[in-house]
């Protein structure tokens, strides 16, 4: 029963790991892209991270994985973040900024 | 105490660390976080941030968030497998009314992991915002994050 829980949450994890890889494939500009980047990563983490608690029984180092988990979410929109900031930065000083409302 | 603090919250990191709860490895943990309090430096503003008067705002803030990650995930899943993209980049400006710069990264952050939207720049409380589709900057008008974190800066200022 436990197997077949941790074939679920690490397949569903791996499917949002290959939407987001699929989705920075064929987004059509870089800032779209980092949009891919960010989400699909969080939760693909958290299903497969979960996958591999349920794998691992209850123990202690259970709260290594959780903690895994808290910073992947906190530095994974930061890096997002800093890549979109670099985009924007880019395009402002070649003059391509009319986007912008 | 504020010292007591920071070495029993470094000593709790190190015991999980090492996943083993004997004497000598308390003992171990509490001499090297006091060595390593002795050569850093702490701030401890952001602390007050997690009174227990504001545990069932994080807990409701942090509900909301993991309920909007998936449907983020959903939402990028369903874009990136259609077949013909249907998308229109814009960026917004959206000021906020937080103050706190710590609760600010928070509210960037979460803009970013929620469906649609990402936070590109953040001048003094001034948000750029990057969406996918006009109307997901709609979606920012009344968003639930500010309100929570307004709400635990309202606590705070009391």
């Amino acid at each position: 029963m436990s197997n077949l829980l941790v074939i679920v949450f690490i397949s569903l994890g791996m499917f949002f790991f290959f939407v987001g890889t699929i989705g920075i494939l064929r987004f059509p500009d870089a800032l779209t892209r980092a949009h891919s980047a960010a989400k699909a990563d969080t939760l693909g983490a958290l299903l497969s991270l979960t996958g591999l608690v349920i794998y691992n029984g209850f123990d202690i180092s259970n709260i290594k994985i959780l903690m895994v988990i808290i910073f992947l979410w906190t530095t994974n929109p930061t890096a997002t973040h800093i890549i979109a900031r670099s985009i924007i930065n880019e395009k402002k000083t070649a003059g391509e900024s009319n986007d912008i409302v | 105490m504020k010292k007591y603090i920071v070495v029993s919250i470094l000593a709790i990191f190190f015991i999980l660390f090492t996943e083993k709860i004997s004497l000598i490895n308390i003992i171990l943990a509490v001499i090297v976080s006091s060595l390593v309090y002795s050569i850093n430096h702490y701030e401890l503003k952001e602390l007050k941030l997690f009174r227990l008067k504001m545990i069932p705002l994080w807990f409701k803030y942090i509900l909301i968030l993991i309920k909007e990650i998936f449907v983020a995930n959903m939402q990028v899943a369903k874009i990136a497998l259609s077949k013909n993209m249907r998308i229109d980049p814009i960026i917004i400006v959206y000021e906020s009314s937080l103050k706190g710069d710590f609760l600010l990264t928070i509210l960037a952050n979460s803009i970013t992991l929620t469906p649609g939207t990402m936070s590109v720049d953040l001048v003094e409380n001034i948000f750029s915002i990057h969406c996918l589709n006009g109307y997901y900057a709609d979606n920012l008008k009344e968003n639930i994050f500010e309100k929570i974190l307004l709400q635990i800066e309202g606590v705070l200022h009391e």
